[in-house]
């Protein structure tokens, strides 16, 4: 694929979202009943979810070569990379944005120390934690070569469990999950984890044949 | 063994991923703020839609540290940021 063509479904994503959806409500942006931080937080909520959901299957795919020879290696760590920053960031906003907030009411600790929450105790801390662990999972590629390739490994299987809390922390206490289209992606993007899961742990990778040896000169040329 | 990204390549990918996002986020947003309605029962439903609903009932916020965890927050008290400033 190449980078145009990754820019271009980019803006046309970006456009066809921005107009199916500001198109028809436009008028009613000027008034969020002074809930506006509040809707904020739940719209990032849902896509640090979506973004982080796909560097974890881009980077399930990935390790399994399923898309070796359709994209490029490296732009797709790229993308993946990109992918979980860009969640990490979305996820980050989604907490910070309820502190000025005076629908909520939280606060830092509320949001930042788990269990420390005055609402939903458990559910929001799952939040937090799930958090801290994308972090450190997509911290941790800068520091691969400090910790070595294994623990490395051992920390990104650790996404898997950030990705269930998330879910969970989702499911029980974001607002919009009894919304269809949320209930919708909630169920999609879980099944798709669990295939490019089962793709992964049934993948083989194949064995590289050793490079043909040049035939030596002796049985190339046996009369010399 | 996967290979790093060169240092320096594919900015405008890591770009289009931000602009996305930023995209998406925007998009939600709106999505949300405009099918959001703090009377629906669906919001109501909720604690700060309980809370929101208590409090333009005239419910005493104490009433709320009888509810379940959970069930809402009692309003801060004000007087701490203005004392502070004075």
């Amino acid at each position: 694929m190449s980078l145009r063509l990754v820019i271009a479904l980019s803006l046309v994503a970006g456009l066809v979202l921005g107009t199916i959806v500001l198109a028809p409500v436009a008028h009613r942006l000027p008034s969020a009943d002074g809930h506006g931080a509040w809707y904020a937080s739940r719209a990032a909520g849902l896509v640090a979810y979506l973004f982080l959901w796909a560097a974890l299957a881009g980077g399930l795919l990935m390790s399994s070569a399923w898309f070796d020879g359709i994209i490029n290696r490296a732009r797709l760590l790229a993308i993946h990379q990109s992918l979980s920053l860009a969640g990490l960031a979305l996820a980050l906003g989604h907490a910070l944005v309820l502190i000025p907030d005076d629908w909520t009411r939280f606060g830092l600790l509320d949001l930042f120390v788990p269990f420390a929450s005055y609402y939903a105790r458990a559910d929001a801390a799952l939040g937090t934690l799930a958090l801290y662990l994308f972090a450190i999972v997509t911290f941790s590629f800068w520091f691969r070569n400090a910790i070595g390739p294994v623990t490395w490994r051992w920390v990104h299987r650790a996404s898997f469990v950030a990705y269930l809390a998330a879910l969970w922390h989702g499911v029980r206490i974001g607002t919009d999950t009894r919304a269809l289209p949320v209930t919708l992606l909630y169920l999609l993007t879980s099944s798709l984890v669990l295939g490019s899961l089962a793709l992964r742990l049934t993948y083989v990778r194949p064995r590289r044949r050793p490079a043909a040896r040049p035939p030596s000169r002796a049985a190339a040329d046996p009369a010399g | 063994m996967t290979k790093r990204a060169p240092r320096g390549r594919y900015e405008a990918t890591r770009l289009s991923v931000a602009a996305l996002a930023i995209a998406a986020l925007a998009a939600a947003w709106v999505a949300i703020a405009a099918t959001a309605d703090p009377a629906d029962p669906a919001i109501a439903a909720s604690p700060f839609g309980r809370q929101a609903l208590l409090s333009a009932a005239g419910t005493p916020a104490v009433a709320l540290d009888a509810a379940p965890p959970g069930a809402g927050r009692p309003e801060r008290p004000k007087t701490t940021r203005t004392s502070r400033g004075s």
